[in-house]
């Protein structure tokens, strides 16, 4: 699902943006420094602060995400839904230190901090214009 | 209504801004759009999206349930607002739109060289979504999303 063209919007290199919605039914924007490719059929989120993004899919696990390749800025939108949260591990060093790095890049170190790694199941992927 | 420093804020041409909707089963859709406008009594946002960014899946959710988030900020400063509200209307654009489209898109990409550097505007110039959409909302709510500790702040 997730095909070896989409990789350079996976690196960070331009800020992705996430749609949540609360079980009201009122969506939420956010901008997110960072989606993680985990594997074919999953990517994982930094969760930095406990905020309306993460309240929402707790009580609606249903997201979309939009992905920008620097190389020629295509885009793809993503429907994704929450699978887990975790906290250590692989997956967890190899964010906690991408975030790091992204931080430095733009201003904001010391304003990111890595409290888990949200992985999600890739449901669909749909190329801008295709 | 929006405050004026906001309005003031978000009428700058150029700044990266994207919206999102929902469906029925609660399911999210996100695009980003290329450019907006305040309306004269600062109570109403027209925003541009290309007709190729999911815009049958956003129409039918906003005529379902008239639910708009649109988020807007600043490259550099990191300043950042989401404005939330109810979808009022929405048309293909005229010559006027594109035109303005084009300026924003022009700014934006100028934004863009300053942090990419140059060979950013080789990537630009071949980028064509084609037709637009505009999409007027009206404002209920607008948060502050500035990363930092005020983040998710509500204006009242």
């Amino acid at each position: 699902m997730i095909t070896p063209d989409m990789q350079p919007a996976l690196q960070g290199l331009v800020p992705s943006v996430i749609v949540t919605c609360n079980a009201q039914g009122e969506p939420n924007t956010t901008i997110i420094s960072q989606v993680f490719y985990v594997d074919e059929t999953h990517v994982a989120l930094s969760f930095q602060f406990f905020n309306k993004t993460v309240k929402n899919i707790r009580e609606n696990p249903k997201a979309a995400v939009e992905i920008i390749n620097p190389m020629d800025f295509s885009m793809w939108d993503l429907e994704i839904e929450f699978e887990r949260s975790e906290r250590e591990g692989n997956i967890f060093d190899q964010m906690d230190m991408q975030l790091e790095a992204i931080a430095s890049m733009s201003g904001m170190t010391g304003i990111f901090k890595l409290h888990a790694a949200d992985i999600y199941k890739v449901k669909s992927v749909k190329k801008l214009g295709s | 209504m929006i405050p004026q420093q906001i309005v003031e804020f978000i009428s700058q041409l150029g700044l990266p801004m994207s919206f999102g909707t929902r469906d029925a089963d609660l399911q999210t859709s996100v695009s980003h759009a290329w450019g907006m406008k305040v309306s004269d009594d600062s109570e109403k946002i027209t925003f541009y999206f290309p007709k190729i960014a999911l815009s049958e899946k956003h129409l039918a959710n906003m005529q379902h349930n008239g639910r708009i988030a649109f988020t807007i900020g600043h490259s550099v400063s990191h300043v950042c607002y989401q404005l939330k509200g109810k979808y009022l209307s929405h048309s293909h654009c005229n010559e006027d739109d594109n035109q303005f489209i084009k300026k924003n898109f022009s700014v934006f990409e100028n934004s863009a060289v300053e942090i990419y550097g140059e060979p950013v505007r080789e990537i630009f110039k071949k980028l064509n979504f084609g037709e637009y959409i505009s999409v007027t909302f009206y404002v209920e709510d607008i948060f502050n999303q500035t990363p930092g500790p005020g983040a998710g702040t509500k204006f009242n």
